[in-house]
């Protein structure tokens, strides 16, 4: 394989970006949720590479496999926690749930 | 040569649907272009020769948690102008571009072709049951409470 460890890096790190700054500007929970989701892709791929070229066994991956694991029982509790919102607020607008605070 | 140009495609590809996973304007584009990111970064995981990885990816991410996504914005209400904070946005801009200036400055770029080891679904099923094999049982029981707690949270009222 020809492709040096950088670009894996230089991709991971620059998607990481992209989605935290999804985060930070939009308004609606669920794109902020699957910017989120985006997040975990690019620490997945961090985690894959340092396994493949830097560390001799096969534990950065079963990392990844724990992170997913996570990742979806993130989801199973967020999307509930959505359906909930919507059933009581009618919306998932982050700007107008104001309920917690005073 | 030849991976280097798959890596180059699938990468660009990933990053091009995430930039416009976040700046469309229907929610539903936004799942739509989720589902590509993790088709496009499941390429970049085979690449780097995690086989199994790359199958998990696109059949649990891409196959159900965007189904899931799909069917919450169906339920939710539609709205076709684009809801985005407009307060400091140059700002985060900026601090999203500094944040990947230094992540960057941090490593020191050596861009030597360095020698990559692939390992088998054996070998990676060997350390995830083997050497964690309580990490296995304590998400195994993770994941039961999840399921408990939204099955509480839409539970219908019956009193």
């Amino acid at each position: 394989m020809s492709i040096p460890l950088e670009y894996f890096i230089v991709v991971s790190t620059a998607l990481f970006v992209i989605a935290s700054y999804g985060i930070i500007t939009r308004k609606n929970m669920l794109v902020i949720f699957m910017c989120a989701e985006v997040l975990v892709a690019a620490a997945a791929i961090n985690f894959v590479a340092f396994s493949a070229f830097k560390t001799g066994n096969p534990i950065g991956q079963s990392f990844v496999v724990f992170g997913w694991i996570l990742s979806v029982s993130d989801t199973i509790i967020a999307l509930a926690l959505f359906m909930y919102i919507l059933k009581e607020e009618g919306n998932i607008d982050l700007t107008k749930l104001r309920k917690l605070k005073w | 040569m030849l991976d280097l140009i798959a890596f180059s495609v699938v990468s660009a590809l990933s990053l091009l649907s995430v930039f416009l996973m976040i700046s469309a304007k229907r929610l539903m584009h936004s799942a739509i272009y989720l589902a590509l990111f993790f088709i496009f970064s499941s390429g970049i995981l085979a690449i780097l020769g995690a086989a199994f990885l790359a199958i998990i990816q696109i059949l649990i991410f891409a196959g159900g948690i965007v189904v899931l996504i799909v069917m919450v914005v169906m339920l939710s209400e539609h709205s076709d102008e684009k809801e985005i904070i407009k307060e400091f946005r140059s700002f985060k801009v900026v601090a999203s571009i500094a944040l990947f200036a230094i992540v960057m400055l941090s490593f020191n770029f050596t861009n030597q072709p360095q020698p990559m080891k692939t390992f088998s679904i054996s070998q990676l099923s060997d350390v995830v049951v083997n050497e964690y094999s309580m990490a296995v049982i304590a998400s195994t029981i993770m994941l039961f409470s999840a399921l408990v707690g939204s099955i509480y949270f839409l539970r219908g009222d019956k009193e």
